[in-house]
């Protein structure tokens, strides 16, 4: 299959990512994450971000701190998630977003050595949030008024893009993994293992090309996509221990664990199957990047 | 240089005895291999890292084993007792004080704990006043206590009330290696004039110079060292400051 992408990348291609740590002076660790390029600061920053079609994301972690009597947990620390959208308020899609953060780090993070005190992840989006409407003129829709019919029939859903809701998966895989970078860059809570984030979609046939998987989706890609995935993997040692599957040996590299699963959409168990190895050798691949990175950065600032 | 990322299997160093310092945890494999008695090197412990950093190692000597730690770059001070700290007070209670040391919870510091401190005479400190002291205990369950003495000998060896000089906030690792002899910054700023110094554990540092020009100076050198603005070789330093004092 060759390159369909708007952006010329092969379909198992991620964009150039972009990573900082320890941006935000005030938090006790930051993390920015970006699936695409990211510009230098300072200028409108934040328009020539949108422009380049970039999904990213910063986050900040600060703790352990002194935690309200109410959230106080006698045995571990309180573990506080909050997902600032780029446009308007955190609404059910950002609480969905912070509810799949928590319950992916609370495994990894080792609260129970901070009784009674409180860790608060502030994830902050860098990209629109909600996901663009796909006015596009290359997908075609059936007569409107089947469109308008409910329940619609089975044929709309089959044959056409999925509907999409909430935040899109490439942002909600670009918080995960600045969540990871802050708290790593925080340092003050020990983690079990990197979580990284990636997303995929499967995008259906159209003039002429052939349908089939794509790594890392733009926001246009997904709008047009039959199904949509995200899945977390977290790496390190000892994680997982489920004898039969779920668990992978690769010698050298380490282990990696799945902590995070998402999909939208009507997909067949194969088409599942297929975007699940994709995303472990991607996050593979993003997890040595994350590597590299803090390797050039403590190897700067020397002391 | 080695950098370690959560979750990275460490090599079991060949040495007797080891000594897990911060950001190290062993974890016994929990594979399926393990779990179907077969004795094999993967149900030995392991070494992992839990934080990120550079991997640290000191050895002892064949026989009396080796250290091993993760020296990372964090910003939060979590309280370990013996260490040295710098707190503010913070309140007042009838038996003591709550002092800031920059953890998550307030210290408390007993009103007796102080040199020669009898119930009939103790130290009256006020509000806001900075204190050198020692974590007498620390503990993830309990509030951390501290103590301006040393409970060996009951005399004060530099702890209690600073009074004058400069309170500065660096990283914790700065403070870490300060207070190692072998580190260049304080000699070398003790070759151009004197000057007293507390250092805390908790990523503070006191300066108090005999004037206020040099302790404004003494200030500026270790927060340029401590941004990565300076670096510690001799030359350096001198020049550096030279030219705050002019």
């Amino acid at each position: 299959m060759s390159s369909s992408r708007h952006d010329r990348r092969a379909p198992t291609e991620l964009r150039p990512l972009s990573v900082t740590v320890g941006q935000l002076a005030r938090a006790d660790g930051s993390g920015r994450f970006a699936f695409g390029e990211l510009p230098t600061l300072p200028a409108p920053w934040l328009a020539k971000l949108i422009a380049l079609g970039s999904t990213a994301a910063v986050a900040s972690l600060n703790g352990p701190i002194e935690v309200r009597l109410r959230e106080e947990l006698p045995d571990r620390a309180t573990l506080e998630v909050i997902h600032r959208p780029l446009e308007g308020v955190g609404a059910t899609s950002s609480r969905a977003l912070e509810s799949s953060l928590s319950a992916l780090l609370i495994p990894l993070l080792n609260l129970s050595q901070h009784p009674r005190s409180l860790i608060q992840l502030v994830v902050q989006s860098l990209s629109s949030t909600t996901a663009p409407s796909f006015s596009d003129s290359t997908i075609d829709f059936p007569e409107s008024s089947s469109q308008k019919s409910w329940p619609p029939s089975e044929t709309v859903l089959s044959s056409h893009t999925a509907p999409a809701s909430g935040i899109p998966f490439s942002s909600r895989a670009a918080s995960i993994n600045a969540a990871a970078l802050a708290a790593l860059d925080a340092g003050s809570v020990a983690m079990r293992g990197v979580p990284i984030g990636v997303a995929l979609a499967y995008i259906p046939a159209e003039s002429g090309e052939e349908a089939g998987l794509v790594l890392d989706p733009t926001p246009e890609e997904e709008a047009r996509a039959t199904s949509r995935y995200g899945f977390g993997w977290a790496f390190g040692v000892g994680l997982s221990a489920t004898p039969h599957g779920g668990m992978d040996m690769d010698g050298e590299e380490g282990e990696a664990e799945l902590v995070w699963v998402e999909s939208e959409g009507q997909f067949t168990r194969s088409e599942f199957q297929e975007a699940l190895d994709l995303s472990r050798s991607a996050a593979r691949q993003i997890h040595g990047f994350v590597r590299e990175q803090l390797k050039q950065r403590f190897n700067e600032v020397k002391r | 240089m080695s950098l370690v990322l959560p979750g990275d299997a460490i090599p079991l160093p060949a040495s007797s005895s080891l000594t897990l310092g911060p950001g190290l945890t062993a974890s016994s494999s929990r594979s399926s291999s393990s779990l179907l008695s077969e004795p094999d090197e993967s149900s030995a412990p392991r070494l992992a890292a839990t934080k990120l950093g550079v991997l640290g190692s000191n050895s002892k000597g064949k026989e009396k084993g080796e250290s091993m730690w993760v020296e990372g770059r964090s910003k939060r001070y979590i309280p370990a007792q013996k260490e040295l700290v710098l707190g503010t007070i913070i309140a007042r209670h009838a038996e003591g004080y709550r002092v800031d040391i920059g953890s998550s919870q307030m210290a408390s510091l007993d009103a007796l704990a102080f040199e020669g401190a009898t119930k009939r005479s103790k130290p009256n400190l006020k509000v806001g006043t900075l204190v050198y002291a020692r974590l007498s205990l620390a503990n993830r369950d309990m509030e951390p206590e501290i103590e301006c003495f040393d409970a060996a000998t009951g005399k004060a060896e530099g702890f209690g009330e600073l009074k004058g000089g400069l309170l500065l906030t660096v990283s914790l690792e700065l403070c870490r290696q300060l207070l190692s002899p072998k580190h260049p910054l304080l000699q070398t700023l003790a070759g151009q004039f004197p000057f007293e110094t507390a250092i805390g554990m908790n990523g503070r540092i006191w300066v108090k110079a005999g004037s206020v020009g040099e302790t404004i100076a003494l200030k500026r050198v270790i927060e340029a060292v401590n941004n990565g603005e300076l670096g510690t070789s001799k030359t350096e330093l001198d020049g550096a400051v030279k030219q705050m004092l002019a």
